[in-house]
Parts: C-alpha cells; structure tokens; sequence
C-alpha cells in the first residue's frame, strides 16, 4: 500500500532550525513511502526566507531536500494543484466559519494549512495512506478536538465563542503526528544515538522551536 | 477600524502611561487591543497594538540613546499618538497609516536611534503575533496578517509558555507516538 507524510512548514522549519535535516533524510530512506509538500509549503519555506538574510541559509539547506527528492510535490502521487486549490478553498470557507464570536466569524487557519488537509483528503480519496507533519497547534485542535479549540477562544478572548456547526466532515479525519514525534522515531530505529538525554535535549529543541507539544507529554514520551 | 472608541481610549490612556515612563501599563494597554484584533483581525488594531508596544520598548531603552535624540523622537510619537486618535474619531484610517509609516522614517534620528526603532517594530510585529497565535488563530493566518515570515513565528513562540497549555492536548500521547511508529513499519 502507497503512503506519505505531507509536510506543513512549521515542522519543516523547527527540523531545520535544529539541525536535524539529515535526520529526515535517514527517516525518508527508512520509510518506504513519499514526503510531500504543497506549493503554498514550499513559498513559506525556500521562496520567502531565501529573501531574508538570517533564514537563507535554512531555506537553502531546505531547497537542497526538495532537490534530492526527499521532499516532493503532490504530483508524484498523481494529485494536480488544481484539485488541491479547488478543496482547499472550500475547507477554507467552512473552517472560517465554524467559529462564532459577537456575532461574527472568527477566521482561524490560512490557506497553507488549508491545503494540507485538502491533500490529506485527496490521498485517503487514492487509498494513499497518509499522516500530517504539523507543529502548530489550531489546525491540529480543529481537527482533533474543536471543543477545545472553542474553549481556548473563549477563554482567550473573554467572551462566548461558539462552535456554530460541525465542520467539514474531512477536518476530522487527518492523523496528526509533529516534528518531537520524528524525531522519537528516528530514536527508536536507530537513526540517532541511543542516548537518553541526546533525545530529551532534541525533544526540548524542537518544542522550543515551535513545535506545540507540551512539557508533560515529552516527559511521558521519553519514558516511552 | 473595529471598535474604534476603545482604540482612541487606549491611545489616550497610552500617551499618559508614557509620560508617566509607566512601561508595565503600556504593555497592558497593547495587549488590551489583541481580543478585537484576533476577532476582526483588523489591520488597523494590529498597528495601534504595535506603536503602544513600541513605544513601551523604546522607553526601555531609553538609556541607549543619546538623551537629546531621544527625547525630540519622543515627543514626535506622543505627537503621533494625539494624531492618530484624530484621525480614528474622524474615521480617516488612511491618514493615520501614513503617519505611522512617516514615524518610521522619520528624518534627523541618530542612526543608532533609527536602527533601533525599526528593530523594535519589527519585534513588536512579532510578539503580537504570538499573542494572536496564543488566542487560537492558526500560525498562518498570524503570519499572514502581522506580514512576518513564519521563521521568526515559530522560533518565538516556542519560547513562551503557550505550547503548554492543556487545551493543546488533543490526542493522548501514547497514541499519538503509536502512530508514528507503525506509521514506519
């Protein structure tokens, strides 16, 4: 069975913020399936940072992946830009919608993160099993556990944020996994040393970096 | 601009907290912006949560300066300030924009001086969209809206506490990492 890892950038950058892009190499090599990104991806990642000096050399090292084939545009699968825009745009509107507050919708993820579950969609559309690499953390919650993501709102904003529909039926569907859990992967076949608080020092990294993982749950995870 | 009597309000209020050199109120006052900002994502309020935030940096800073520089440019974004609320109760937005681009670049600043300034917004823009981002709005929908790159997002707000908050516990560790392993197999 075919599979794939669709990348956001948010894990992609914290990867390369820590130094770990070889680390991804050795995964992919490991893996047995593709690592995709959208286009909207890659402008975040190589386009846009290789115009500002203190993240080009990030984004070159991130190019270098894109050229080796490590990382790979939907068309490898068969999924044109097209069908991707196309759901995109309507995960967008629904997504956009789903939260009420004083009376008015309260525009939660952009059209990056959009296209990333409009890919997940078109893959499990294939019988493409596949998993999302996402570090931040409100797609992630809206897909989930929007529950939470309306209590965080309405905490956060000290008012009444009401969930006024389900959703997109797709939101629910995606697997989420971040860039701490690579990196556990990597860990556990073997790809980084076999040292305890080597992993406890990349956890704490990436978390650092951005990846929205809490403190609790590396600890639960390094007694994995 | 959205909720535009707050806005002035929180300018005034702005204004007496910098003559006072009162630096925690202006912090507060900034982030007193944030609630509408995140819901009406207005660009306006972003750029009334930035100046007040600057300006608190500024004052921070203060011993930094050359004390003659410093204070002229002071003045001049107290001046601001009083413009800007005009401009908001006349509901010229336009107008107060291109003021604050003019207060960016405004001529006769040290050159040390004007590094800092632009160095202090350019933070500014950040530490707002961070706080966007800790009231749930999607990294990039935070990015987009701030026009920072999502390199200087992810590494700042990996430094705060808001990755640690319960509500971002959406799926039970053990599983998750389950996942990814036989994910690989």
């Amino acid at each position: 069975m075919e599979k794939a890892i669709i990348f956001d950038s948010g894990t992609l950058i914290t990867l390369s913020m820590n130094d770990l892009l070889e680390m991804l190499r050795e995964l992919k090599k490991k893996f047995g399936g593709k690592f995709i990104i959208t286009k909207e991806v890659e402008n975040e990642i190589v386009t846009k940072p290789m115009k500002i000096k203190r993240f080009k050399l990030g984004a070159m090292r991130l190019k270098k992946l894109i050229e080796d084939k490590t990382l790979e545009f939907p068309d490898a699968l068969g999924i044109s830009q097209n069908e991707i825009s196309k759901i995109a745009s309507s995960i967008l509107k629904d997504a956009n919608a789903m939260f009420i507050a004083q009376k008015r919708p309260v525009h939660i993820i952009d059209l990056g993160e959009a296209s990333i579950m409009a890919l997940s969609k078109l893959l499990r559309n294939k019988k493409i099993a596949n998993l999302i690499a996402m570090d931040e953390r409100t797609t992630r919650m809206l897909c989930e556990k929007p529950q939470n993501l309306e209590r965080l709102l309405s905490k956060k904003l000290h008012m009444k944020v009401i969930q006024q529909k389900q959703g997109n039926r797709d939101f629910y569907r995606g697997d989420f996994i971040r860039s701490t859990e690579l990196i556990f992967v990597a860990y556990k076949k073997g790809i980084l040393p076999k040292n305890k608080d080597l992993l406890d020092a990349m956890l704490y990294a990436a978390k650092f970096k951005g990846a929205a993982i809490s403190s609790d749950e590396i600890k639960i995870m390094e007694r994995l | 601009m959205q909720e535009h009597e707050h806005v002035v309000n929180v300018l005034e209020e702005a204004k007496q907290a910098a003559e006072r050199g009162d630096i925690i109120r202006l912090k507060q006052l900034s982030d007193q912006t944030i609630h509408s900002t995140a819901i009406y994502q207005d660009s306006d309020n972003i750029l009334v949560a930035i100046i007040v935030y600057s300006l608190s940096k500024l004052l921070e800073r203060r011993q930094n300066y050359s004390p003659k520089d410093f204070e002229k440019y002071f003045k001049y974004y107290l001046d601001t300030i009083d413009y800007s609320r005009n401009c908001i109760n006349q509901n010229n937005c336009p107008l107060f924009r291109d003021r604050i681009k003019e207060m960016l670049s405004y001529r006769g600043l040290s050159s040390d001086l004007k590094k800092s300034v632009g160095e202090v917004f350019e933070k500014a823009k950040i530490n707002k969209a961070s706080k966007i981002y800790e009231h749930g709005i999607s990294m990039g929908s935070t990015a987009k809206l701030l026009g920072i790159s999502l390199w200087d997002l992810t590494s700042y707000v990996g430094q705060g506490t808001i990755n640690d908050m319960k509500e971002g516990e959406t799926l039970n560790i053990r599983a998750r990492v389950k996942k990814a392993l036989d994910f690989f197999e």
